[in-house]
C-alpha cells in the first residue's frame, strides 16, 4: 500500500555528545546521586555520636549507638511482636484511608470545577495547621482507642496526597486533551488514558512523602495516649530513665520508614520508566 | 470537500478579532498548503475544523454539510509538536486512535504495525518515544494520524521542529505517500519553499489580523525535484508570496535581497 521508508536513509539514533567535559560529568552525577559519600557522612555522624555519648557518660540521657543496638536486641520480642505491629496497624489503616480520601478528593476537584473552587483553597490552607498541636484534641474526643490515632495519621497524610495527585491530574497539557478530543475520546477515556498517567508519578511521590508522615503521626498519637505502639513504648521508657530503650523505637521507626520508602522507590523505578534520565 | 464561508472568529481571551469574513475552499484529494506569519491564526483554522472552538459568524461546510451537523469528523489532525504519549511505546502510540474507538486489540495492533512499516519504524515498535530522534517521532506522529483512517489530513507544521536534512527527506516522503494514496491534505507551514515544493495550491493568510486569504496555484506537476523551485516562474511566485506575507514588516527591496 505504501512504499516503505528505509532507516539507512538517515533518521538514526540521535547521537549523544561524547560527554568528557567536567561540567557534563557533574550534571550526570547530579542526575544519579552517588550514595557512597552519604554513607561516609552517616558513619562520621554515628561515630561522633558514639564519641560524645562516651565522653558524656550519661546513658539515661544520651546512650551510645552501641548501647541502643544492644538494648534493641534485648527488647526485640516486645518491640517486634507488640509495639511495631500496633504502630504499623495504625499507620496502614490511616494511610489507606488517606489514600482513598485523597484520591477521591483530588479526582473530584480535577473533574468538577465547583468542587475545586469550594475545596482547593481550604485544602491548601489547612496544610498550615500544626497537626501535632491539635492531635491531643483527637485523643480528647475519641479516647485512647485506635481511631484517635488513625485520625491523627490521616490528618498528617491526607493533604499531601490530595494536593499532589490533584496537581498531577491538572498537569495534563491542553494540547493533549484537544488531540484526544479530535480522536473522539470521551471524558472517561481522557481520564484513564491521559490524566491518570500524568498523575501517577505525582501519586507515587506523594506516597513516599506520606509514609514517614504517617509513622510520625501514629507515634505522636501513641505518645499522647495508648497502651501499645512504638510511641507509647518510648514514652514509658522515659519514665524509667532508660535512655537506650527510648531510642530503640525511634531507630526502629526510622528503619521501617526507610524500608517502606525504598520499596515505593523501587516500584517507582519499575513503573515510571518514561521520565527517568538514563 | 471543505469550505469556509465568511467565517469570523475571535478567542474569548483576546480583544482583537482573529478572522473576519474568511472564505476559502478545498477540493477533494487536493494538497493545499496554508502559509502565514507566526501567530496569524494558522493553527486556529485547524481548531475550527476540529470543532474545538465555536465560530462568531459564518459557516464551515464539510462535504456540503454544515460542520456543526457532522457528528463524527473524518479528518486527522497532526499537531505542531508530536504530542506522543511518553509512557506508551511507539506501537501503542500509533494504536491510540483506534483504541479510543474500542476496536479490537488484534485488529488495531495489525494496522499499527502495518503503518509503522510504512513509515519505516517497524523495528522501533516496542521502544518509548524518548529513545527516538525528532524525525522518527514525527513519523510516528504521522503514522498515528493515518491510523484514524481519515481521508483528510490536517498537518500543522509537521516538520518545522526538524533539522534541515531530515525535513527535506520527510517532505519527499510525504509527497510519495500522497502520490501512492491521494487524499485531502491541508499542510500548515510558515516556510514558503516548503509550501511551494509540496502543495498543488498555496493559501496565503495576509496581514495581522488576517484581512483575507488568497490562493495561488503552483505551476508544477508531481513528482517534483528541488531544482524546480529555481525556475524563473517559481522564483517570481516566491517573491510574490513573500511580499504578501511580509508586506507589513519588510519593504520590497529587502524581500528581493533575501531571495537573491
Ligand atoms: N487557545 C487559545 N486561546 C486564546 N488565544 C489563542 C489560543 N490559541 C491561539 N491564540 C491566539 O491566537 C492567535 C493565533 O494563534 P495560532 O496558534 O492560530 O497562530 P499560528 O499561525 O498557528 O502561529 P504559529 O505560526 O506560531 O504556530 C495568537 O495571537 C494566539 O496568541
Ligand atoms: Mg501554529
Amino acid at each position: 500500500m505504501y512504499k516503505k521508508m528505509n532507516d539507512s536513509e538517515g533518521f538514526g539514533f540521535r547521537k549523544r555528545p561524547a560527554g568528557n567535559s567536567r561540567l557534563m560529568k557533574e550534571y550526570r552525577r547530579e542526575a544519579k546521586p552517588n550514595s557512597g559519600l552519604a554513607v561516609v557522612v552517616g558513619l562520621v555522624i554515628i561515630l561522633a555520636w558514639q564519641g560524645i555519648a562516651m565522653v558524656l557518660a550519661k546513658p539515661y540521657i544520651l546512650p551510645t549507638p552501641i548501647q541502643v543496638i544492644i538494648r534493641m536486641w534485648e527488647l526485640r520480642k516486645q518491640l517486634l511482636t507488640v509495639h511495631l505491629p500496633a504502630t504499623l496497624g495504625i499507620t496502614s489503616i490511616g494511610l489507606g484511608i488517606s489514600i482513598i480520601l485523597g484520591l477521591f478528593l483530588a479526582i473530584m476537584m480535577a473533574e468538577f470545577p465547583t468542587w475545586e473552587r469550594a475545596l482547593y483553597p481550604l485544602v491548601v490552607s489547612s496544610q498550615t495547621i500544626p497537626t501535632t498541636a491539635i492531635a491531643p484534641l483527637f485523643v480528647l474526643w475519641f479516647g485512647y482507642g485506635i481511631w484517635s490515632k488513625v485520625l491523627v495519621t490521616i490528618l498528617m497524610t491526607f493533604f499531601p496526597i490530595a494536593i499532589n495527585v490533584h496537581n498531577g491530574l491538572k498537569g495534563v497539557k491542553r494540547e493533549h486533551i484537544e488531540l484526544f478530543l479530535t480522536y473522539g475520546a470521551t471524558r472517561w477515556q481522557i481520564f484513564w488514558k491521559l490524566r491518570v498517567w500524568i498523575a501517577l508519578p505525582h501519586f507515587l511521590a506523594a506516597i513516599k512523602m506520606a509514609i514517614p508522615l504517617s509513622l510520625i503521626g501514629a507515634a505522636i498519637a501513641e505518645w499522647l495516649g495508648g497502651q501499645a505502639g512504638l510511641g507509647y513504648f518510648s514514652k514509658r521508657m522515659i519514665t524509667q530513665l532508660d535512655g537506650a530503650a527510648v531510642f530503640a523505637p525511634i531507630v526502629l521507626l526510622s528503619v521501617v520508614a526507610i524500608i517502606c520508602v525504598s520499596v515505593i522507590g523501587g516500584i517507582e523505578r519499575r513503573v515510571i520508566t518514561w521520565t527517568q534520565d538514563r | 470537500m471543505l469550505e469556509f464561508r465568511d467565517v469570523s472568529f475571535k478567542y474569548k481571551e483576546d480583544d482583537e478579532i482573529l478572522f473576519k469574513n474568511l472564505s476559502f475552499f478545498i477540493e477533494q484529494n487536493e494538497f493545499v498548503a496554508i502559509v502565514g506569519a507566526s501567530g496569524c491564526g494558522k493553527s486556529t483554522i485547524f481548531r475550527l475544523i476540529n470543532g474545538l472552538e465555536g465560530l462568531q459568524s459564518g459557516e464551515i461546510f464539510w462535504r456540503g454539510r454544515k460542520l456543526a451537523e457532522v457528528d463524527h469528523l473524518f479528518n486527522a489532525f497532526m499537531p505542531q509538536n508530536d504530542l506522543l504519549l511518553p509512557w506508551r511505546t511507539t506501537l501503542k502510540n500509533v494504536e491510540m486512535p483506534l483504541e479510543l474507538e474500542s476496536i479490537s486489540k488484534a485488529e488495531r495492533r495489525r494496522r499499527a504495525l502495518e503503518l509503522l512499516e510504512t513509515v519505516g519504524l517497524a523495528e522501533w515498535a516496542n521502544v518509548l518515544p524518548r529513545e527516538l530522534s525528532g524525525g522518527m517521532r514525527q513519523r510516528v506522529s504521522f503514522a498515528r494520524t493515518l491510523m484514524t483512517g481519515a481521508d483528510m489530513l490536517l498537518l500543522d507544521e509537521p516538520f518545522s521542529a526538524l533539522d534541515y536534512l531530515t525535513r527535506l527527506q520527510l517532505q519527499d516522503w510525504l509527497v510519495e505517500q500522497y502520490l501512492i494514496q491521494p487524499r485531502t491534505i491541508i499542510f500548515v507551514t510558515h516556510d514558503v519553499d516548503e509550501a511551494l515544493y509540496l502543495a498543488k495550491r498555496v493559501l496565503i493568510m495576509e496581514g495581522r489580523p488576517v484581512q483575507g486569504i488568497s490562493s495561488v496555484d503552483v505551476p508544477l506537476t508531481y513528482p517534483r525535484i528541488r531544482a524546480d523551485l529555481l525556475k524563473p516562474e517559481l522564483v517570481n511566485l516566491k517573491k510574490q508570496l513573500l511580499n504578501k506575507l511580509g508586506s507589513s514588516t519588510r519593504s520590497e527591496s529587502e524581500v528581493v535581497n533575501h531571495i537573491v
